[in-house]
């Protein structure tokens, strides 16, 4: 049988990977989408490296090296720490994406009208661009957000204990699997389709608000 | 350097049993996928419904999570293998995934498309094979890559039930030597040159989509980026105004 | 065959009745097209020209009235007219739209050659035979290789016209041909209109382009709130507009205030 309360302790560590997943990676993203941005050719190639890298293996393929291959001392202790670290790393690129696109979908003619009336580059970044820019990645980076919280799963492969790991441990005791998944499936969806509305709604508002500037 | 060579000679089987599952998963995936876009877009509104729920629960899912309860769970009725379970597990995320991007494609082909092959007296059977389904195709397709990398990258997950897929034969070839690191990184090395191939072909057939419909599914600003770089180019064409009429309509 | 003291009657319509959720669009219209005939048909927006034009070839099913060709019976809004007749129909009545509707994943020669394999079932190579020659003759055989977004509007919208003249209807149907284009490239598509009108095809043109009427359609009806107001030669009433409101309406198209 899987408790309720192991539900709930699973639960509340799979919010704190998460968590600290994303802030991870939005601490991460921010010089990567700077590099791949940037003029500097060199600059360029890191970012876009980076994002390559990290996008182009996978999620537990990092969760695995980073906890059974290297020694990053705590970080390779801690299951629950090396998965927000490798959860983060992949995350970091789609949100360097997502702040990207977000630039990119605001269109050159504000960056020229922000020039015409003499805004200086940084006046024109913070009070033009990134407001309009800002839902569109919000939009985005929500979206992204869910396949962050589903890959947080994977910790429990390497032994976090969030909810797929007391699932997992119940149904090897003898807990009708049925049941003891089912269950965990449940509140990833009520995790995910409130959050999964919430991007529409993030999105179609961006989408809005950005007609309306250009037309 | 030899002593790599052998490793990478002996993920081999790993990488090629990742790739198997992968296809195999992608092969069930898109055909159920397309079926819940056809529904998704029909009239039957029971069998629309239980098909957007079908569609969020596995999209919603942890993919390990859909593994484990087909692995475990099926188990319980009836027997399945490593490489049945996961093609099962991963067939239903791909299909899933799809499922939103053949609606979304179903939906996008113009009237206007529709109703030119009406005026030339196409039966409703050859509009749908040789209008809309050419239309739904061209689309769906660098998306569709895109969903096939999350599925190859996924099988990476059949490590967790024991599978000697990639990751599983680099995790048991760093067990027998005590040395993990570098057969992990290997397989790491084989994941990013295998999903770079694949988002490789994804930019070949988005450029495709660009070129022959004038949209793509970035939501149409590379192709409004392509267009209003095209106008820069060529600017407008006075010389037509004085070409005589004999010359334009030969 | 009916025969007018003027000439064979190419397109007879009568009565076409149209509602949309319960308002009617068009009270009644009746229209006889002479063989060789090119009417253009006037009004300001939501007249239902368009509508009108479109239930020519059934693309909207008239609620009441009646369709005949070269008089023939096509359609009476009393039965229901079998999908077979609705294609048989547009197989003899082509279609060329505003937003030229090309098939977006075909080449133009293929957007030419579809309903020749299809509805006509010409071999290969004479549908592209017959392709290549009607490209040639709307001035796009170079660029019939191409896909619909690699071609301008008006180069766009000379392949709808071949793709229409592909089934040898006995009449084409355009409605708002050039509004899509831009105003440079509009005079090809025009052009191209004119010189099939003097070829002796028979043609209905929607169109709000007063000049290119005047000169290149034979009659000219003008619709207001879904009742024919007026029908005439074409110079007659778009050069001097008895009627007020057609008056108004030429003078503003042709920025006269």
């Amino acid at each position: 049988m899987l408790e309720a309360s192991y539900v709930l302790e699973g639960l509340w560590i799979t919010l704190q990977m998460w968590g600290g997943a994303f802030l991870l990676s939005v601490v991460l993203a921010i010089p990567v989408a700077m590099l791949r941005g940037s003029k500097n050719p060199l600059a360029k190639f890191i970012g876009a490296l980076w994002a390559w890298i990290a996008r182009g293996i996978p999620p537990i393929a990092w969760l695995i090296i980073i906890y059974f291959g290297l020694s990053l001392g705590i970080i390779s202790e801690v299951p629950v720490l090396a998965a927000m670290v490798g959860l983060g790393i992949v995350n970091s690129a789609y949100i360097g994406d997502s702040i990207r696109s977000g630039l990119e979908s605001v269109s050159n003619g504000q960056w020229e009208g922000a020039a015409s009336v003499a805004l200086t580059k940084k006046d024109a970044l913070f009070r033009v661009v990134l407001p309009q820019a800002i839902p569109v990645m919000l939009a985005s980076t929500a979206a992204y957000s869910i396949t962050l919280l589903k890959n947080t799963a994977i910790a429990s492969i390497i032994g976090a204990n969030e909810m797929v790991f007391y699932a997992y441990n119940a149904v090897q005791v003898g807990a009708d699997p049925i049941t003891a998944f089912l269950t965990i499936g449940i509140v990833y969806l009520l995790l995910t389709v409130p959050v999964g509305m919430f991007a529409r709604w993030l999105g179609s508002r961006a989408k809005r608000g950005s007609e309306r500037v250009v037309y | 350097m030899q002593e790599y060579l052998d490793m990478i000679v002996s993920l081999l089987p790993g990488l090629w049993l990742s790739i198997l599952m992968a296809t195999v998963s992608i092969l069930i995936g898109i055909p159920l996928g397309f079926v819940a876009g056809l529904i998704l877009n029909g009239s039957n509104k029971a069998l629309r419904w239980l098909t957007i729920a079908l569609v969020e629960i596995f999209r919603g899912f942890p993919a390990l999570l859909t593994l484990y309860l087909v692995y475990f769970g099926l188990a319980e009725i009836i027997t399945l293998d490593r490489f049945a379970a996961v093609v099962a597990a991963f067939g239903v995320t791909t299909a899933a995934y799809t499922a939103e991007i053949f609606r979304a494609s179903i939906a996008s082909v113009p009237r206007g498309q529709v109703e030119a092959a009406q005026a030339l007296a196409l039966t409703k059977k050859q509009i749908t094979s040789r209008v809309v389904l050419p239309h739904v195709l061209n689309i769906a397709v660098p998306p569709v890559i895109g969903i096939a990398i999350i599925t190859f990258q996924g099988t990476a997950l059949a490590y967790a039930i024991g599978a000697k897929e990639l990751l599983g034969s680099a995790y048991s070839i760093g067990m027998i030597n005590f040395r993990v690191l570098e057969p992990l990184l290997v397989a790491a090395l084989l994941y990013l040159l295998f999903t770079s191939l694949l988002a490789w072909m994804e930019i070949l057939a988005d450029r495709r989509v660009a070129r022959i419909s004038g949209t793509s599914f970035d939501g149409g600003a590379g192709a409004a980026r392509r267009r209003q770089r095209r106008q820069r180019k060529t600017g407008f064409d006075a010389s037509v105004l004085n070409t005589p009429a004999s010359k334009i309509t030969q | 065959m009916t025969t007018t003291p003027e000439g064979t009657l190419a397109l007879s319509a009568q009565q076409i009745r149209k509602s949309f959720g319960g308002k009617e669009i068009l009270h009644g219209i009746s229209v006889d097209v002479k063989k060789g005939e090119h009417i253009a048909i006037i009004g300001p927006s939501g007249s239902g020209k368009s509508t009108f034009i479109r239930c020519l070839n059934l693309l909207e099913t008239p609620d009441h009235g009646t369709i005949d060709l070269h008089g023939e019976r096509v359609f009476d809004a009393v039965e229901k007219t079998p999908a077979k007749s609705v294609r048989a129909l547009r197989k003899r009545v082509g279609m060329v739209f505003q937003s030229f509707n090309l098939f977006a994943t075909h080449t133009a020669l293929e957007n030419v050659s579809l309903a020749q394999r299809l509805v006509l079932e010409r071999s290969k190579t004479d549908a592209v035979d017959r392709s290549e020659e009607l490209l040639e003759r709307v001035g796009l055989k170079k660029h019939m290789h191409k896909h619909p977004s690699q071609l301008s509007g008006g180069q766009q919208q000379r392949v709808a016209i071949a793709r229409s003249l592909a089934l040898d209807p006995e009449v084409i149907l355009f409605d708002e041909p050039t509004s899509a284009i831009d105003p440079e490239m509009r005079v090809e598509v025009l052009r191209v209109m004119k010189e099939l009108a003097e070829g002796g095809m028979t043609m209905m043109t929607v169109t709000h382009e007063i000049e290119f009427a005047k000169e290149a359609a034979d009659r000219a009806m003008f619709l207001a709130d879904g009742e024919l107001l007026e029908i005439g030669p074409a110079a007659e009433i778009l050069t001097d507009p008895s009627n007020e409101r057609i008056r108004r309406f030429v003078n503003a198209l042709s920025g006269v205030i």
